[in-house]
């Protein structure tokens, strides 16, 4: 302190201050859900089946007629309770297009074991092989135990952006519409950004989780 | 539904998706196959069924009632006749979106004149783009009470536009400021503004802190200009600025009212009767920050040099003043971040007075608040404290630690508490050449503390700070 006096009464009524930036709220859908799912050994392969019917918004189904390509991503992951690595995995990725002049619905259905193709005419057909899993292999990773109890985390991605289109948002974000308030001191040491679009919102149109309850996985059936 | 082949085995198509981590079954193979027969690798593209191949035969807007269609078609980086390119599609939704005047963008295909020709959609939800830049409110020993706001358009009569607008005003003092900026001339890497501000201040200097003075000591003047400012974005990370700043500046001060004291508290501040200032100021900037609101990562740093000379159409102020910022922002535990921003600046004046004061620095302009409770920022550049004294040398250190608390919210979209700590010191070169104690009391070496939380909303950004509580209390 340097012998100021302490009689100054300075208060600002509203403690809010408001910088240059709106924000600005992106159409992003990111959902969690708790289900059982059906988990089950066959012919000494791990198989998961289940439906996600939650997916397929109204907002979805109208994409899916607008002629563009679309992805739902479904990542499977097995953890055993209380640890961090998955003991077994799967995943898949459907690849929709609707052909706008023949008026149905081209589906690609891609696992690592491979792929396979199909059209169908309807959106209600579409939704009825693309909104679930049945008896998809988990492949596992670490033998088993029985007994134990396990976690099954199922991760559906609605139209993933790719690295490079995400590079590219990176880019229109950093140049964003720039300060009006040119000269003063505030605006030289305040945002230059007039728009906060966060980026991480582009990362993908919806992301769905399900977690499974804690149970003990299955007896092991067939062979090995 | 009708199976049409089964084919290849995919090896690892999803590990350029990104959003898998741990999850690839090849590496580095995110487009490599094998066929079923085990052969030699191939690159697979989706198939023609897969890729959308048309002709563009035009491209229709829907849903803008205020923005003009050709802003949004100036976007869109396909035209007629061209085969369409789904990710030049995907890229123009991306640039729509991130001018921030949409709520959403949808691209759709509909049947052309004929087969194999299409018409694109561009379907855009508008949001308001009417925005709270600033609220200033609050009362002092000096100006019982002032209050302001300043309010802009991002999008100023759907032309992409920027036009901003505020005003503060008290018993003593107001400003008005009006801009108008461009933010993509015709589409393009340049920016254009303008901006005109006029003030009626006083710089009050109470009797009680003037030596052998009965009376108030007031600086009063008036202030009329404006500044013209070209910029460039020169890649995704830099920018440079060119800004052209000239004012009338009368001073309109009861001169014959001034005790004699020496120095008298605005010996300097400002050339008597009518005065020009012009200077031209330019700025280099450095922005890797992966985040606006909060970054985690990167840095910002801020170039600038500000030269006023006769030169500039006969300016009566010659000064030159040289700034940086650097901010580093770094990764903390869990998704907190955090930052360390460090400002320096010097002035160099050329005779009596060479800089006009507000031009000099001041420290409410870079502390949080000061323990010797005389300081708030200045809003549009009028000083509501009682403190007037400015400086020509200046250092501040901040520090800051991020809490992010919640993302995607409908109207406080994102939000985050933070803690900070601010070091600054603002000083004229002269005082340290100087044993007077006089002067050291003008030294202004205030350490800041600030917590608070910062919403990101539809509206604008808001700080709710408890820098003025504390500056209350202590």
């Amino acid at each position: 302190m340097s012998g100021m006096r302490f009689n100054t009464m300075l208060f600002s009524g509203l403690a809010v201050l408001c910088l240059t930036a709106p924000a600005f709220a992106q159409v992003k859908v990111e959902k969690s859900y708790k289900r059982d799912m059906g988990l089950a050994w066959r012919e000494g392969r791990l198989e998961l089946s289940m439906d996600f019917p939650e997916a397929f918004t109204q907002r979805l189904r109208k994409r899916l007629y607008n002629g563009f390509t679309s992805r739902i991503l479904i990542e499977a992951l097995l953890k055993e309770q209380k640890k961090k690595t998955p003991v077994a995995q799967a995943i898949v990725q459907y690849t929709i297009l609707y052909d706008i002049w023949e008026e149905e619905f081209n589906i690609r259905h891609e696992t690592p074991e491979g792929r396979r193709d199909l059209q169908v005419s309807s959106l209600a057909e579409l939704i009825g092989t693309c909104a679930k899993l049945e008896r998809l292999p988990l492949q596992c990773m670490v033998e088993l135990p029985p007994g134990t109890k396990y976690q099954l985390r199922v991760r559906i991605v609605v139209n993933p952006l790719s690295a490079e289109l995400r590079k590219k948002v990176r880019e229109y974000l950093s140049n964003p519409n720039g300060s009006s308030h040119i000269g003063s001191p505030r605006s030289f040491f305040g945002s230059f950004s007039k728009i906060f679009v966060d980026e991480k919102a582009f990362q993908a149109d919806a992301v769905y989780t399900y977690r499974s309850p804690k149970k003990i996985l299955p007896a092991k059936s067939g062979p090995e | 539904m009708k199976p049409i082949n089964s084919s290849k085995r995919l090896a690892a198509l999803f590990c350029g998706w990104m959003l898998l981590p741990g999850i690839c079954w090849a590496q580095d193979a995110a487009t490599v196959t094998k066929d079923t027969a085990g052969e030699e690798p191939t690159r697979v593209e989706l198939e023609d069924r897969f890729k959308p191949r048309y002709i563009l035969e035009s491209i229709e807007v829907r849903g803008n009632r205020k923005t003009h269609g050709e802003l949004i078609l100036s976007y869109v980086q396909l035209k007629p006749g061209e085969s369409l390119d789904e990710e030049k599609v995907e890229i123009s939704r991306i640039r729509l979106l991130a001018l921030g005047y949409f709520r959403d963008v949808r691209m759709s295909l509909e049947k052309g004149s004929e087969r194999g020709r299409v018409k694109l959609v561009v379907e855009v939800d508008e949001r308001n783009t009417i925005i709270i830049d600033d609220l200033f409110a609050g009362f002092s020993e000096t100006n019982p009470f002032w209050s302001g706001i300043g309010v802009s358009d991002i999008n100023f009569l759907g032309r992409g536009l920027v036009l901003s607008g505020a005003l503060v005003t008290s018993e003593y003092q107001q400003a008005y400021r009006l801009g108008a900026f461009w933010p993509s001339v015709f589409n393009t890497n340049l920016q254009a503004g303008v901006e005109a501000l006029v003030s009626l201040g006083e710089e009050r200097a109470l009797a009680n802190r003037v030596r052998d003075c009965d009376r108030d000591q007031n600086l009063e003047y008036l202030r009329a200009g404006g500044v013209l400012s070209l910029g460039m974005r020169v890649d995704r990370i830099h920018r440079i600025k060119f800004e052209l700043h000239g004012e009338h500046i009368e001073d309109t001060s009861k001169r014959g009212n001034w005790c004699a004291t020496d120095p008298h508290p605005f010996a300097g501040y400002l050339r008597a009767g009518q005065s020009t200032f012009w200077s031209l100021t330019f700025r280099f900037e450095r922005d890797t920050r992966d985040d606006f609101f909060l970054a985690t990562r990167g840095m910002h740093l801020v170039i600038s040099i500000e030269l006023a000379s006769k030169i500039f159409f006969g300016s009566d102020y010659e000064f030159s003043k040289y700034m940086v910022k650097y901010e580093h922002s770094f990764p903390a535990f869990s998704n907190h971040a955090f930052r360390v921003s460090v400002v320096g600046g010097l002035i160099q004046d050329v005779g009596t007075p060479g800089s006009p004061f507000f031009s000099r620095f001041f420290v409410g302009d870079y502390a949080f608040f000061q323990m010797e409770k005389d300081s708030l920022p200045r809003n549009l550049e009028l000083n509501f404290s009682e403190v007037v004294d400015y400086g020509d040398l200046m250092a501040s250190v901040t520090a800051e630690y991020d809490i992010p608390l919640w993302s995607r919210g409908k109207f406080f979209y994102r939000g985050y508490v933070y803690a900070a700590a601010n070091f600054s010191y603002v000083t004229k070169a002269e005082f340290l050449e100087s044993d007077d104690e006089e002067w050291s009391g003008k030294t202004k070496k205030p350490v800041s503390i600030d917590i608070g939380m910062k919403l990101d909303t539809p509206i604008g950004l808001f700080v709710f700070s408890l820098g003025y509580v504390f500056d209350l209390v202590f």
